[in-house]
């Protein structure tokens, strides 16, 4: 056989297992042999994310520690001004109990288990924003969990093999939550959507229902995918359309998933059919 | 007489020799790196694909049917460790590595200039095809976002890593060069070497 037959040969056959391994990995069926080879390296795996990660805050902080000097002394000339807003504290103390509120629903919550996982790796596409976990379903983690972290919501899983978990943050274009913000008294109904640019669009917001610049978001509870009351993020601003009678906000997350090296899945809760 | 290990391999073609496994572990070494340490060091927001890159600069400077290789399983080491969809990068990557290996007259392909030229074709064409790959398999991509805003600086980034990576593939390359007896590309892909 010549030899550029061979290659072509060798071509088609490659090409044909990609293809054969992507069907295999979009049914469900070669998940579980992906599951064992990512548990073999995740040691690993592990070790070199815990490294690059600390290396990485290491030089975040040398890089601000100028500006932080700087900001500093510019903070205390504004100390003096800030005395004279005491007044304000009153509905700052407000917010302060709602957010206190939305941060202990773990603790009210002690039917949900939760995981801790070790983020392992991140999507190097940069498209899907994709985050790997060190837990897959040999720690009981199942597609649509939600999962947590410093008291905020990072995302919901999507896959899951034996070892590791990949978990969709909610600041992807392709995540969408059913949350509501919190107001004083009433509550405004919504839906979450991420942006390529990493921000949260809280859409279809009722005109009637109060919003305001500061409210906290959480999830709501609606879809039976995630749970209720989950703090996701706080309004930063509202935007009116005049050709329609919905409302949106941009909304500022409580987490941000890109400095995170561990966060927690909340077992018990599986995505709806 | 008695054949040694080396000679059994030789034989069999399919027995990886001690060469082949080296640049097996360091693409897959590369894998790692780039989907689990590169994530926190972005430069411009993206990040440089290095088992892309590798696999490209061997492509071109070692034309053969062990490029192929080279694509295949750098490919699916990057499937398996991000996120990506299986099969999807081992696909391209091939495809990619087929097309760099190609035959181009009197091309000199161990010249910098031409291997630096290959990497950014290659990275104009690979962007593309992998949110195309990615759309098919149902996922929501927004094209006006990504194509004008991150190829350049994608790029541009993998460029620099590439002239990061030229000298130690360059080196991996002479030392896994076989020798002429057992030369897999004499007679592939049409080149002679």
């Amino acid at each position: 056989m010549r030899g550029g037959q061979r290659g072509t040969l060798l071509l088609a056959a490659l090409v044909s297992i990609a293809i054969t391994l992507s069907v295999l990995h979009n049914t469900g069926v070669g998940v579980p042999a992906e599951g064992l080879i990512l548990q073999a390296i995740d040691p690993l795996r592990s070790t070199l994310t815990s490294v690059a990660s600390g290396a990485s805050a290491a030089l975040t902080d040398l890089q601000t520690f100028g500006e932080l000097r700087e900001e500093n002394s510019g903070l205390r000339a504004e100390l003096s001004e800030l005395r004279g807003q005491v007044a304000r504290l009153s509905s700052a103390a407000h917010e302060n109990g709602i957010l206190r509120e939305a941060l202990n629903y773990l603790n009210e919550h002690p039917e949900l288990q939760l995981v801790t996982a070790r983020i392992v790796g991140r999507d190097s596409l940069d498209v899907l924003d994709t985050i790997v976990i060190d837990r897959g379903a040999s720690s009981g983690i199942r597609a649509g969990m939600a999962v947590v972290a410093n008291g905020g919501l990072v995302g919901r899983i999507t896959r899951v093999t034996h070892a590791t978990a990949d978990v969709l943050p909610v600041h992807s274009p392709q995540s969408t939550v059913s949350v509501l913000a919190q107001g004083t008294e009433i509550t405004a109904d919504g839906t979450l959507d991420g942006t390529d640019s990493g921000e949260l669009i809280m859409r279809h917001i009722d005109a009637d229902d109060p919003l305001e610049v500061g409210n906290f978001v959480m999830t709501s509870g609606l879809g039976g995918s995630l749970p209720r009351g989950i703090p996701v993020g706080r309004v930063l601003a509202i935007e009116i359309s005049p050709a329609s009678v919905l409302r949106q906000a941009l909304v500022q997350p409580l987490v941000e998933p890109e400095h995170l090296d561990v966060l927690q899945v909340i077992r018990g809760q599986t995505a709806s059919p | 007489m008695p054949l040694g290990f080396g000679s059994i391999a030789r034989r069999i073609r399919w027995i990886p020799s001690p060469a082949t496994c080296t640049v097996a572990v360091f693409i897959w070494m590369l894998a790692l790196v780039q989907t689990s340490v590169l994530p926190y060091f972005k430069i411009l927001d993206t990040q440089p694909s290095l088992v892309l890159i590798t696999v490209v600069l061997l492509a071109t400077m070692q034309v053969g049917i062990r490029a192929l290789a080279w694509g295949f399983s750098g490919g699916l080491f990057v499937d398996l460790f991000s996120a990506a969809p299986l099969g999807t990068n081992a696909l391209l990557f091939t495809l990619v590595a087929y097309a760099a290996g190609a035959r181009f007259g009197g091309v000199d392909r161990e010249n910098i200039v031409v291997l630096m030229a290959a990497v950014v074709l290659s990275i104009v064409v690979y962007y593309p095809a992998v949110l195309l790959a990615i759309q098919l398999q149902g996922v929501d991509v927004d094209w006006t976002n990504h194509l004008p805003g991150r190829l350049w600086p994608t790029t541009a980034v993998n460029l620099g890593a590439a002239a990061v990576l030229y000298l130690p593939v360059r080196i991996l390359k002479q030392w896994t060069r076989p020798p002429p007896s057992t030369d897999l590309t004499r007679s592939t892909l049409g080149r002679h070497a």
